[in-house]
């Protein structure tokens, strides 16, 4: 009896502790993540207010009775590691922007863009460095001067308190688009903006967002240009994660913001999902006018005394290259006019157009493409292929222009290294005079 | 107690039995507190090689003894060795009469020793190997006091690693062929079931293989060894787990052939000692034997162990001051439970099927096939751009702030002119000379204001934990531009498939010759990967290692620039193969003034690599198989015990053999290439013991030398660059945030020291037993210090390794076990069935793990100088003092343990106490040096910053913890 009851004790425990002997270690519930306490800061000063007391010199917010509060809107954010240690914020109308240094990483957490966030002002020092309005903690330059600088990451958390309040960004930007013209002034440093209808350079598109080869201060300065011809520089630091990414080669819309070092606009995305540059290019990957000379192309003079010259008139217009066979009689020249290597590997559509214009008779001008010239020296060790089908000049130094002539031959993989050229030919007895003007490569 | 002096006088009483022929001796052993036979029970003359087993009456006849006095010794698993005096006469067997065995307590200790255990898995820096897991079956007093008594402060025996131990299950080795060491987690829990063990120490001949140093255990689990009974049990402790369910059916050898044994346990934890350490292990057992012929037996052992543990972090000083002794970085609120990010999981099922063949009287065969497969997985957070998830992190401690230096030379000067000559700091710390730099309007002393403000505002004064909720934010924010997660939860995985066939062969050649010889062949595939288990709220991760520029960001440049989902591998993936043959011979000769032995060995080991990702910085020479790398080793063997008198003995030990580098340091950069470590070579390992022993009923005494010489060895370790990180000596850069491999090769170890154990009855209930160690363990020579640095791979330069040169740690100490232990205990054991026990324990000599990087010629070279020259403030005096070996405080340990017992007809009832750490003594089972500081400036700074960031890390054994176990055997 007594047996029977301690045995079936025993099992009674034993199975009363296997149930409740759970361990919790594994499938926790995802956080709540709306979950948000606001902050006691109310504001009662305007930015502008603030920014009032700023000069460029140095300026310390002191508070005797009740802290200044201001009110601002994240636009930056280090989410995608191209910003560091540096928040910029706007009001939510965009009249004023600036920047909060701070001592502090991955503050993309708690200040995405278009929190709004309450700064308490007491103690803060302001400044205005390259035009750009600052909020921060104290800096000892290298020359001994005192600047705004990081905020210690505990001043942070205190001084700078995010709100529950987030706006779509998209209620950030100006109301009406600005062009890289317009945004390249002081009073939009800091702000979030979107410019339309912009792309990169030709030379940036065959290269990455960060470049080691073409590396300032651990970032790469790229050159975004917009329709007008205007450009600003695009920059991106070696620690972006899409730092490694090809440049995109269209055309469409950038959103980012403004920054300046010296007197440099420096135009910087937050992720590179700020990049949409889905629409095809509109500016061609060479574009030379022969305005200042002969720019990078070179000339080769394979037979005769004549060789390719300058003329900074006549051109169609301004400058240009010509080409004669003629000195005092007629003389035999072959004679190559040379562009600039071209990296077409990116592309899946090229073509080449140029203007021309010839007087007097002799052999046509010839259009030739090589990807395996050496970019020095004689082009004849390359192999060249001859395009046909360019409208030629009718004489009399008349411009024509040659039409798109098809580079598809040359484009995609392998053609790193492309190279258009024109050939003169004149013999003793026949030289014409020929004129190369407006030469221009366009692709996407 | 008075039963165990009844049965001794029973031996005196000889009372002579006509009906049975030879010289000799006959008895019966009971159980005393039942007075049933005990079956199985083995019983040995000592030193003749004569053996008998109990039948099922308890009785056993020895019919062939030499005439004269012999000590016979009777044991059995479960209770404690009786060792009696008898005089054998010639032509008669004696009748011993019954012979009264009592319970053991020990085998109730260790059950509670398994605590310790569970511990000793090797987390990744510790080093703290104890060998407790090993001694448990001994019944030397020596060792079960570095078992139960020292194991708690990580004492290992003869300072030596369990790599140098070989646990054996059924004759097949459980030591990993990865890292040399057994996985003691995959029979965890289950210690009913692995009762039967049998321990050699040392080099001392094992049945079952050649052995090693350290000793070897084999546990046996043939169904019919265990006694029939069922036992239920209920455990309690604070250690880490916090309660224990066991259960264990075994049916003893039926009549109808068949014998089985059954057993389950639970070992839980929400907390255990440790902060935010939770523990869930589950584990079962079966083995079924079917008797095909009285010769020859079947059996079939599975054994499925499931372990989850939260692991708990070393920490710095500094950490331990603020956070307490207890405190755990790895751990963070999520939802209101907390949540461990660093949880090791084991799940490793055995089976094995063994043949026990009787060929004739005198020869045993014993043939097993082995299979174990299964997974091991150690989670951890990853992240990419984003902040360290560590609250621990050095920039968010208060040091960080405290040791910040101005360097720039020309401000130095203007304060301390003397920063740069011999002596100087090479800087000017910031935070302690801020009293003269109060004054915010000037300049120059912001960084001295911001560095004293920094010490009080420090992140960790205000978020000790892990923020898995930030971490949750974060994911969301890059969710919300389309981007990978911030934070993820990984695990580094191991699943290994092993297949072991052996063959173990025992027999008595002639009357005083015994042969043992074995053969065992292993083969064993390894998969290595990191597996994604969270995303933490994240669509999606990009398996980018973003430290490197280009292809290197690649794990695999066939499939690159890869989305990671749940359940995912990533980073890194590559099998091992190994392979392995050994055969040992063995021949024991018995004489009756000298035993003595000799024995041998040969083994061939064959490893290879096979990359499944083709990394991105090693693009020739990480995918596919790498060379295939074999290792050859022989050993040999051999001893002799001299009996001085029947009672006394004089035993030595000699051992010299080969052993091969364990996998892991055969590919000491095996997560992303092929590459075989340079100039690896086998380990040789010398050793000799002496021992006087004095083994008499009354009184036992063991005094043992011992001496080893561990030669070439080769030892890997990994730094991750969060804190951890080598600086790279090229480029002065503070933060190499790679993963970097380092290499020390042609070590060599020396340990030697004695060990002494004693045992005395004072009176028939009380029992004192005391037991010393005391051991000198150094490094003996000045090995080669190399670094595999990732990012200066390339294809023409495949095996990017930098050179360090020799680390001057010759003399230096080898760390992780106390090298000097002592104790001292009393046993009270009442006739009632109730005992108490209490021991002292001194433990001394423990020091720290040295870092080898900072004892290579280039701690003192400066490496921004364009020549190589020293750092000019450098003095060799203080340069001995920065690298001088901390030796950790001595402590002492109280233990107590009881125990009682009821009987209830065939039930019996009975709890076990121990309080482990009476006094709750603080005390540091082990540490090591952070290897970031690796130059002289550095380490310099930071140690006379009075608070250093890179500070060594340390762990700490259990306070006061209580283990009761309450069983019920019916």
């Amino acid at each position: 009896m007594k047996t029977t009851f301690l045995k079936s004790a025993f099992l009674t425990v034993l199975t009363a502790g296997m149930f409740s002997s759970c361990v919790k270690d594994d499938n926790y519930s995802t956080p709540e993540l709306t979950g948000c306490t606001e902050t006691s800061l109310v504001k009662n000063r305007e930015v502008a207010q603030i920014n009032a007391g700023a000069t460029v010199a140095l300026h310390q917010n002191i508070t005797t009775g009740v802290s200044d509060v201001i009110e601002a809107y994240v636009t930056s954010s280090d989410i995608g590691g191209n910003f560091f240690k540096s928040i910029s914020m706007q009001t939510l109308d965009g009249s004023k922007a600036f920047s909060v240094p701070v001592d502090a990483t991955s503050t993309f957490i708690n200040y995405e863009p278009g929190r709004k966030v309450l700064i308490k002002m007491d103690g803060l020092y302001t400044d205005v460095k390259y035009g750009g309005m600052r909020i921060g903690g104290l800096y000892a330059n290298s020359s001994g001067g005192a600047e705004v600088g990081r905020l210690p990451e505990a001043d942070f958390r205190n001084s700078v308190q995010r709100s529950c309040t987030i706006v779509n960004e998209d209620a950030l930007l100006p109301a009406t688009p600005v062009t890289i013209a317009q945004a390249t002034t002081d009073a939009y440093l800091n702000r979030l903006i979107e410019f339309n209808n912009v792309e990169f350079s030709s030379a940036d598109i065959t290269t990455t967002y960060y470049d080691a080869n073409n590396d300032l201060g651990g970032a790469t300065n790229h050159t975004l240009i917009d329709l007008n011809g205007n450009s600003v520089i695009f920059r991106t630091s070696s620690f972006s994660n899409f730092a490694s990414k090809a440049v995109a080669s269209g055309s469409g819309k950038v959103r980012g913001i403004m920054t300046k070092y010296g007197t440099d606009y420096q135009f910087m995305v937050r992720t590179e999902g700020d990049i949409k540059l889905t629409n095809p290019r509109f500016s061609p990957l060479l574009n030379e006018g022969f305005t200042a000379g002969i720019g990078d192309w070179t000339t080769f003079s394979v037979t005769g005394a004549q060789v390719w010259t300058y003329s900074s008139t006549f051109g169609n217009p301004g400058g240009m290259m010509k080409m004669s066979g003629f000195a005092t009689v007629n003389n035999a020249n072959v004679d190559w006019l040379i562009s600039p290597v071209q990296d077409l590997s990116a592309l899946t559509t090229a073509t080449l157009s140029f203007d021309n214009a010839y007087k007097f008779t002799g052999a046509p001008i010839e259009v030739l493409v090589s990807n395996n010239y050496s970019g020095t020296g004689s082009p004849t060790a390359a192999t060249w292929t001859t395009l046909t089908g360019a409208v030629l000049s009718t004489g009399n130094y008349v411009y024509a222009n040659s039409g798109q002539l098809s580079l598809s031959s040359f484009i995609g993989a392998g053609n790193t290294n492309v190279y258009v050229a024109f050939k003169y030919t004149s013999t003793s007895s026949a030289g014409s005079t020929w004129e190369i003007d407006n030469v221009k490569i366009t692709g996407n | 107690m008075k039963k165990l002096v009844f049965s001794i006088l029973f031996v005196m009483q000889v009372v002579f039995v006509f009906a049975q022929s030879g010289t000799g001796f006959s008895g019966k052993v009971v159980d005393s507190k039942t007075q049933k036979p005990l079956q199985n029970v083995v019983a040995t003359v000592q030193n003749l090689s004569l053996t008998e087993v109990t039948n099922s009456e308890g009785k056993f006849t020895f019919k062939n003894v030499p005439v004269g006095n012999q000590l016979l010794l009777v044991k059995t698993v479960g209770y404690k060795d009786q060792l009696l005096s008898v005089d054998v006469v010639k032509g008669k067997i004696l009748d011993l009469g019954v012979i009264v065995m009592t319970e053991d307590i020990t085998q109730e200790q260790q059950l509670s020793l398994v605590t310790i255990t569970d511990n000793d898995l090797g987390d990744d820096n510790s080093g703290s190997e104890s060998t407790a897991g090993l001694l448990q079956a001994s019944r030397d007093v020596f060792q079960q006091n570095a078992a139960f008594n020292w194991g708690q402060a990580r004492f290992r025996m003869r300072g030596l690693d369990s790599e140098y131990g070989v646990t054996m299950i059924n004759g097949i080795t459980m030591n990993k062929i990865y890292d040399g060491r057994p996985q003691y987690s995959n029979w965890g829990g289950l210690n009913d079931a692995t009762r039967n063990q049998e321990f050699t120490n040392g080099s001392s001949p094992s049945d079952y293989t050649f052995g090693n140093i350290l000793g070897t255990n084999e546990i046996n689990t043939r169904a019919s060894l265990y006694r029939k009974g069922n036992r239920v049990s209920i455990a309690g402790t604070n250690t880490n787990y916090t309660g224990r369910l066991m259960g264990t059916i075994a049916s003893g050898m039926r009549n109808d052939g068949w014998a089985y044994v059954i057993s389950a346990s639970r070992r839980f934890a929400q907390e255990g000692y440790f902060e935010g350490t939770t523990y869930n292990a589950n584990s079962f057992f079966s083995s079924l034997e079917r008797k095909i012929s009285s010769n020859n037996s079947l059996n079939l052992t599975t054994i499925f162990a499931q372990n989850r543990r939260g692991k708990n972090s070393p920490n710095t000083q500094e950490v331990t001051n603020l956070g307490g002794e207890q405190y755990n970085s790895y751990w963070g609120w999520q939802n209101g439970d907390k949540r461990n990010s660093r949880v090791k999981e084991i799940e490793e099922p055995i089976f094995m099927l063994s043949d026990y063949w009787k060929i004739t009287p005198k020869t045993n065969l014993n043939l097993n096939v082995s299979y174990q497969f299964g997974k091991v997985g150690n989670s951890r957070i990853d992240f990419q751009g984003a902040n360290n998830p560590d609250p621990t992190y050095y920039r968010n401690m208060p040091s960080y702030y405290s040791s910040l230096y101005e360097s720039d030379p020309a401000t130095v000067l203007l304060t301390d002119p003397t920063a740069f000559q011999p002596g100087g700091l090479g800087g000017i710390n910031l935070y302690n000379n801020y009293s003269t730099h109060t004054d915010p309007s000037i300049p120059g002393n912001i960084p001295y204001i911001q560095a004293y403000n920094g010490v009080t505002n420090a992140n960790f004064l205000t978020n000790r934990q892990l923020n898995w909720e930030s971490m949750y934010q974060a994911n969301s924010a890059a969710n919300a531009v389309g981007d990978g997660a911030k934070y993820v939860l990984y695990e580094d995985r191991t699943d290994d498939k092993k297949w072991t066939a052996n063959a173990v062969l025992s027999s008595q050649l002639a009357d005083n010759i015994v042969l043992n010889a074995g053969g065992t062949f292993t083969q064993m595939k390894s998969h290595n990967f990191k597996n994604m288990l969270d995303l933490l709220g994240a669509n999606f991760y990009n398996d980018l290692n973003l430290f490197g520029a280009g292809d290197q960001q690649q794990s695999d440049l066939n499939n690159p620039n890869k989305r990671v989902g749940k359940g995912d591998i990533y980073g890194y993936n590559y099998n091992l193969y190994a392979t392995k043959f050994d055969a040992f011979t063995q021949f024991k000769f018995t004489y009756k003034k000298v035993d003595f032995y000799v024995a041998q060995t040969f083994s061939r080991s064959e490893y290879q690599r096979e990359g499944l990702y083709k990394n991105g910085y090693y693009s020739t020479n990480s995918l596919g198989y790498s060379a295939r790398k074999s290792f050859d080793n022989f050993g040999f063997k051999g001893g002799a015990t001299y009996k001085i008198t029947g009672r006394q003995f004089f035993t030595v030990n000699g051992v010299y053999m080969s052993k091969a580098p364990s996998l892991r340091n055969v590919f000491s950069n095996g997560r992303v290439n092929n590459n075989i470590t340079n100039g690896i070579s086998n380990e040789t390992i010398a050793s000799a013991d002496a021992s006087y022993i004095i083994n008499s009923p009354k009184f036992k005494v063991r005094l043992t030398a011992f001496f080893s010489k561990i030669s070439n060895q080769t030892e890997t370790s990994f730094f991750f660059g969060d804190g951890a990180g080598i600086d790279d000596p090229t480029t002065d850069t503070n933060e190499s945030n790679a993963f970097v491999a380092e290499t020390v090769t042609g070590l060599d170890k020396k340990n030697m020291g004695i060990e002494f154990g004693a045992e005395y009855p004072i009176t028939s209930t009380l029992k004192i037993t005391a037991a010393a160690s005391y051991g000198q363990y150094t490094y003996d020579n000045n090995p080669n210090v190399s670094i595999s640095v990732d990012r200066l791979a390339s294809p023409s330069n495949p095996n990017p390794i930098s050179d360090y040169g020799v680390a001057h740690i010759k003399n230096y100490k080898q760390s992780g076990t106390p090298q000097a232990a002592g104790s001292i205990g009393l046993e009270y054991r009442d006739p009632k069935f109730w005992w108490i026990g209490a021991n002292a324990n001194y433990l001394a000599n423990s020091y720290i793990d040295i870092a080898p990087i900072t004892r290579t010629d280039r701690f003192y070279i400066d490496p921004a100088s364009v020549n190589g020259s020293a750092f000019p403030e450098a003095t060799q005096a203080r340069g001995d003092e920065l690298l001088k070996q901390e030796k950790f405080d001595n402590f002492a340990l109280v233990n107590v343990t009881g125990g009682k017992s009821w009987k209830f007809g065939n039930q019996t009832l009975g709890f076990f106490a121990s309080i482990n750490n009476v006094f709750d003594q603080s005390y540091k089972t082990g540490g090591y040096e952070q290897a970031r500081n690796s130059n002289y400036r550095q380490l310099n700074q930071d140690v006379s910053s009075g608070t250093p960031a890179f500070a060594p890390k340390y762990f700490y054994g259990y306070g006061r913890t209580y283990f009761l176990n309450l069983y019920l055997n019916f």
